[in-house]
């Protein structure tokens, strides 16, 4: 009951202010319309009508045509499932990999610690999406291998983070006890020392979706990512750029799509991060 | 930092040996025959065991040997050479761009904080973080280029063959890739100086009497700077996987177009050069930013 109310009061802190409240409707907007886009869509995102390309906005076409007569609402409404998949399991995998590994490394230390430590230190040294690219062409494209390497290629945020988490929990008398009280080292990570530092994961999480959807806008741009005939943002607005003259709407409406999500997720997690942090609650 | 140069390098051998196909068809095409094939086979070191091929290719990268293009039949160390030079200039100029116009309008809309000024500010900043760079670069192309005709929209020239040409190819693509370094820049100036702004020895020097200008300038950006300084380091390596997009809008003939096409064509060679420099590059700049921060802040020297 007491979990209960707390929960409570960090929603109602997060839509106390306006900008949250907005950000969170249009969020949900997004994901709304990636899951219902057969309905949404007026046409088969692939159907290609040789008789209409490159059309501008019409009353058929409410954002025209692109390059192959395919409806370019349609595809958007389609990319969105694309990006937002791609954004969601990319943190996931990011965060557990990186969760998991900075853990150990904290609560171990020592060589364990060393060792994991450098090999961050050397990830991050290499620019996240010249990282990825490197890392697409072992993987190869499509959805899930998009996944697996923006998570990989982000994770290393999650390894400082959760070790810097680790090494200040590890001081806490609770862990001392559940030692003391025979406690196996994993039990005491994943019953007693995960659970507290759950706050700062799920900011960091939500904060960084946004920056992986962009990433993966990227990819799909320079024709690394998602590949045709799938409909994605970042593709769309490569095969557009060919066309800007003809139907600058094609190219950059997906783009503008890439923006609007972006702003409102970085400001939904703002909001998640005010909420959840207790000294910017007024409790502590 | 050795240490971590020499992970980054096992790392890129790695990374490359994963790739899937056959790198002799990648370089000579699927008709090949099978003497040809077992040559370049024996050739390219495919025979030998990994760790032997790691540290053969360690010591020709630290030789200057690189391997050769499979795209361009040419060395590596050549094909970069010739492409290197204008990365760096559309970098290196944007971050000098970019710099002090973040710092200014950082400090505009931390001194006039919840005025209109810094809305206006900190609204542009946060939002042109969110599009995506080579959309930015689409829509200026599309703006100053195809529909005003006022510049060039693709191409480089350097500035020795034709001074004008030069010019103008430069000022979109300097102009893409330093807007998101003035945003970043503009929003930690403003924040570590709202941090500074609260603190006593701005208000003593406020009490002494001190113009708003002396306070601003003198007393209270020196110590603001410091927190930037951790964020330049990050700016430059960032500008270096920006201009990637820029240069791929534009048609700029650099590294970031050539990495692109290297990992299109599988040209291995190209691609462990192109993770190399930019990783040697990234640690090179962190240790400068190191350096510039026990310079600037005495208190990091006692540590």
């Amino acid at each position: 009951m007491k979990n209960h109310g707390k929960w409570n009061k960090i929603v109602k802190t997060m839509f106390s202010r306006k900008v949250v409240l907005v950000s969170a409707v249009v969020v949900a907007a997004f994901i709304l319309m990636a899951v219902c886009a057969p309905v949404l869509s007026p046409y088969d995102p692939n159907y290609a009508d040789f008789a209409a390309f490159l059309q501008g906005p019409s009353r058929q076409h409410l954002l025209g045509t692109d390059n192959y007569g395919r409806d370019v609402l349609s595809r958007i409404i389609y990319g969105t499932r694309v990006s937002l998949i791609i954004g969601v399991l990319a943190v996931i995998i990011a965060c557990a990999i990186g969760t998991f590994f900075g853990m150990i490394a904290g609560y171990f230390g020592g060589l364990v610690d060393d060792v994991i430590s450098r090999i961050t230190e050397a990830i991050r040294a290499i620019p996240q999406i010249i990282l990825a690219m490197a890392l697409t062409a072992v993987f190869g494209s499509g959805i899930r291998n998009l996944a697996i390497i923006l998570g990989i290629s982000s994770m290393a945020g999650y390894v400082r983070m959760m070790r810097g988490q680790v090494l200040t929990i590890k001081q806490a008398d609770y862990i001392m006890a559940g030692k003391l009280q025979g406690n196996k080292d994993f039990r005491l990570m994943f019953k007693h020392i995960l659970p507290n530092s759950i706050s700062p994961i799920i900011v960091m999480m939500t904060q960084q979706v946004g920056s992986t959807i962009l990433a993966e806008a990227g990819l799909s741009f320079l024709g690394l990512g998602i590949s045709a005939p799938t409909a994605s943002w970042g593709s769309m607005v490569s095969e557009g750029r060919t066309y800007l003259l003809q139907n600058p709407v094609f190219a950059l409406t997906p783009g503008i799509c890439v923006a609007v999500l972006v702003i409102c997720l970085n400001m939904f997690g703002d909001g998640v991060r005010d909420a959840l942090d207790p000294r910017l609650r007024g409790e502590v | 930092m050795i240490l971590i140069i020499f992970l980054i390098s096992i790392f890129t051998f790695m990374l490359v040996s994963f790739i899937p196909g056959d790198p002799v068809y990648a370089m000579l095409g699927e008709e090949v025959s099978q003497e040809e094939y077992d040559r370049v086979y024996h050739e390219l070191k495919l025979d030998q065991p990994v760790v032997t091929r790691y540290f053969s290719w360690l010591g020709g990268a630290m030789t200057g040997d690189w391997g050769q293009s499979t795209q361009f039949h040419k060395p590596t160390l050549e094909v970069l050479n010739e492409r290197i030079p204008i990365t760096l200039y559309f970098s290196l100029v944007a971050f000098a761009i970019s710099i002090p116009l973040g710092i200014l309008f950082g400090v505009i809309s931390a001194v006039h904080r919840g005025k209109a000024a810094d809305t206006i500010v900190t609204l542009i900043a946060n939002i042109t973080a969110c599009f995506p760079q080579f959309w930015i670069a689409l829509l200026v192309m599309y703006i100053f280029a195809l529909k005003l005709g006022l510049l060039p929209s693709y191409g480089f020239t350097w500035f020795s063959e034709d001074l004008v040409m030069g010019i103008k190819q430069s000022i979109l693509p300097l102009f893409c890739l330093a807007l998101g370094g003035i945003a970043t820049t503009t929003r930690q100036t403003r924040s570590s100086m709202l941090e500074v702004i609260r603190q006593d020895y701005v208000r003593t020097a406020r009490s002494k009497g001190l113009s708003q200008k002396k306070i601003i300038f003198l007393h209270a950006l020196k110590n603001a700077l410091i927190p930037v300084i951790t964020i330049l380091g990050m700016r430059l390596g960032s500008m270096l996987a920006g201009s990637m997009f820029v240069e791929s809008v534009f048609n700029i003939p650099g590294m970031g177009s050539l990495f692109v096409k290297a990992i299109q064509s599988r040209d291995i060679p190209v691609v462990q050069a192109c993770v190399l420099v930019t990783a040697l590059v990234s640690c090179v700049i962190n240790l400068l930013t190191d350096i510039l921060y026990a310079v600037v802040d005495p208190r990091v020297r006692y540590e």
